[in-house]
């Protein structure tokens, strides 16, 4: 298995994945930073090209490349887009589940797959997808999020801001609501959707909200073409 | 590994709040620990998570007795804000019937500080608010109508009472000890204290300062006292991503 | 004049204090903190107005610096840059130039030069409105960059890297911009332009990606009426 070491923590998470000659790793499309030059870089589409193209059209590019190492060692830093910490994830049977924009890279083995049902940011732009993460092998998934990552244990039920939401365990159960005051109260008051937990698990949530962030910078840049 | 939060006992409500601040320096979340009688007022939309029962209630932030006058204006202003941008005025107080935990984080990244009020007084631009709890009056105060066209920096908070108050900077926050006077950088402005009188204006630099300076408006201060800056600013990070912008 | 980096690494921030009047800092616009009362600013544009011709223009893209002066010892200047992240600062002596990107540079001490590089023929950052910038001369050189600053000593076997992680890397080294995995990548991979470094000499790149961010804040923007 690759070995994987997070530098750089917790701000500018840099992962530095060292392949022995043959061994790969996926990672999501514009992850790499760097690789040594006997690295190969191979496209594949989630769910063939079709599939890849139905992400792309819904807002989402989920092409993921697979870098392999040839002839010697090699070595890829990958990083995600917004600034904060990175986490991997070792996988268990029960698998996990990972707000697509945290997704980073996973060992060849594991199973990616989109959940149906993503939820949309309250009266924001940016789709969110749930990713689905299962391996019957020994694996890792690496994760990324836009602040500091936070591991909290529901033993019964926990309500979390979905803007926050970075990974969880499978075993547990979820459902996407308001924050609980009227709609018009949530507009004003700024809180968007939360998710309901139960059950007992392991939740990784996010310091930061990249929706908000998103929005307070956009506010101040120029408008855009329609 | 942190597990979630359990307070053993039923602490006095009066006391101290239970707190932790976490993953600072760079993207500090606060953890409130509420007992039953107390309150968390919090900067709205800054929730990231809460025990299942932890109530959660959106006010505007128009102090904590507002006459009629006070709320209007509240509400005009925040309205205001919300349309054109820049911080909005609503808090959400969060109580509990037993003990429980809310999260909660400021938009950009940064630190969160903690505050003691013991009847003095802190003036804070209004983005530095995150949360307060116990007999913290917040009035707002009008930094000028130049600082209302800019997108920032057009209220402060003025603080005052007893209680814990958390604020936060975007980056890293600095105190500069003021004798005499100082220029700041309106955006890198995170508060102030003692008898300090500012003065709002543009950056110098001449005329061509005046309209390609990319320094915006800046805070003259002028007396003694403490200023709070902080090392990153908004409207630099959006003059910086400009030329980075697809269309 | 002296300076102390702060807020390492992630918004890391330069306080110069000035030892003698008439002592001078060129900073990038909007860059300033806070300053002592004292110090003077002026406003010009880089390398004066036929330089700045020279460049090209996109939508904001500052070519105006600033320069502060002081009139007395003691003065304090504090500076930043735009995005989180860590700077570097290097003592240029003179020997060797700095390329960096645009969007880089942040101060410099007047003493030294600052003029476009040529960034081969695909351009180094194509598609973005940033240049190859070269600073040359003496004394003290501020760049920044968005994410954590890492530093890779390049040798005989090189290094590649996306392009838009680089901030600045020595003279010194061969640099050579492709395309990275063939045409399909290039629309489908995310990675873009990449850079083939060979030589001797060392290399900046930013953990995180300026035009991922630009992508990413992108769609928050308020959309054009009418037109």
């Amino acid at each position: 298995m690759p070995q994987i070491d997070i530098g750089y923590r917790p701000a500018h998470s840099l992962a530095r994945v060292v392949l022995e000659p043959g061994e790969s790793i996926v990672a999501e499309s514009g992850a790499m930073v760097g690789m040594s030059p006997n690295v190969q870089m191979q496209t594949q589409a989630q769910g063939g090209l079709f599939g890849g193209l139905k992400r792309m059209f819904g807002g989402e590019s989920f092409f993921r490349n697979t870098f392999t190492a040839q002839g010697g060692p090699g070595e890829v830093l990958l990083a995600q887009a917004l600034c904060g910490d990175m986490v991997s994830l070792p996988m268990n049977p029960q698998g996990f589940f990972i707000q697509s924009a945290a997704y980073v890279a996973s060992t060849p083995d594991v199973q990616i797959e989109t959940k149906a049902g993503g939820f949309k940011g309250f009266f924001s732009g940016a789709g969110i997808f749930i990713l689905q993460a299962t391996s019957q092998h020994p694996g890792q998934v690496l994760v990324g999020a836009f602040g500091g990552i936070q591991e909290l244990h529901c033993n019964d039920s926990l309500v979390i801001d979905t803007g926050h939401l970075v990974a969880w365990d499978a075993t547990l159960q979820y459902s996407i609501g308001k924050s609980g005051s009227g709609w018009i109260a949530s507009w004003l008051s700024g809180e968007g959707l939360v998710c309901h937990f139960r059950g007992q698990g392991r939740i990784w949530i996010q310091s930061r909200n990249a929706t908000e962030y998103g929005q307070t910078v956009g506010a101040l840049l120029p408008p855009r073409a329609g | 590994m942190y597990a979630q939060a359990q307070p053993s006992a039923m602490p006095d409500p009066s006391a101290g709040v239970h707190h932790e601040i976490t993953h600072g320096p760079s993207f500090a979340m606060l953890r409130v620990d509420l007992v039953p009688g107390q309150t968390v007022v919090a900067e709205a939309g800054s929730m990231v998570a809460r025990n299942s029962h932890v109530d959660m209630d959106v006010r505007m932030n128009a102090g904590r007795s507002p006459g009629l006058w006070a709320k209007l204006k509240a509400f005009l202003v925040a309205l205001i804000r919300k349309v054109i941008g820049g911080e909005t005025f609503f808090v959400n107080h969060f109580t509990a019937p037993s003990p429980g935990s809310v999260w909660v984080a400021p938009t950009l990244s940064g630190q969160i500080t903690h505050r003691r009020l013991a009847g003095e007084t802190l003036v804070l631009s209004t983005g530095a608010y995150l949360a307060s709890v116990g007999d913290v009056d917040m009035r707002m105060r009008f930094g000028g109508l130049k600082s209302l066209l800019a997108k920032e920096g057009a209220f402060f908070l003025e603080l005052s009472g007893h209680g814990d108050l958390w604020f936060t900077s975007y980056g890293g926050i600095h105190a500069v000890d003021v004798n005499g006077s100082y220029v700041v950088d309106n955006g890198h402005l995170v508060g102030y204290e003692g008898n300090l009188s500012f003065n709002i204006r543009g950056a110098g630099g001449g005329l061509m300062g005046l309209f390609a300076s990319g320094e915006g408006l800046v805070c003259e201060f002028q007396g003694q006292g403490r200023i709070y800056i902080q090392s990153r600013n908004l409207s630099a990070l959006a003059g910086w991503l400009t030329p980075l912008m697809p269309g | 004049m002296r300076y102390e980096l702060l807020d390492k690494p992630d918004f890391s921030m330069v306080k110069v204090t000035f030892d003698a009047p008439g002592e001078r800092m060129v900073l990038e616009a909007a860059a300033m903190v806070a300053r002592s009362s004292g110090l003077s600013m002026e406003t010009n544009m880089r390398g004066g107005v036929l330089a700045a011709a020279k460049r090209k223009l996109l939508g904001g893209e500052s070519i105006f610096q600033n320069t502060f002066t002081a009139s007395q010892p003691g003065e304090t200047l504090y500076f930043a840059p735009g995005p989180e992240g860590d700077l570097e600062a290097l003592e240029l002596d003179g020997s060797m130039p700095m390329l960096m990107s645009s969007g880089a540079f942040l101060g410099a001490a007047p003493t030294i030069q600052l003029d476009t590089a040529w960034g081969g023929a695909r351009g180094f950052f194509s598609g973005t409105g940033l240049f190859l910038l070269k600073a040359e001369g003496h004394g003290p050189l501020f760049f920044s960059c968005y994410g954590g600053m890492h530093a890779v000593d390049v040798g005989p076997a090189g290094y590649i890297c996306d392009t838009s992680h680089v901030v600045a890397f020595t003279g010194g080294l061969n640099y050579n911009v492709q395309r990275v995995g063939g045409l399909k990548s290039l629309f489908f991979s995310g990675e873009g332009l990449v850079c083939h470094f060979q030589g001797q000499g060392r290399l900046w790149i930013s953990t995180r990606n300026p035009a991922a961010l630009a992508s990413f804040v992108h769609p928050f923007r308020a959309v054009q009426r009418g037109g």
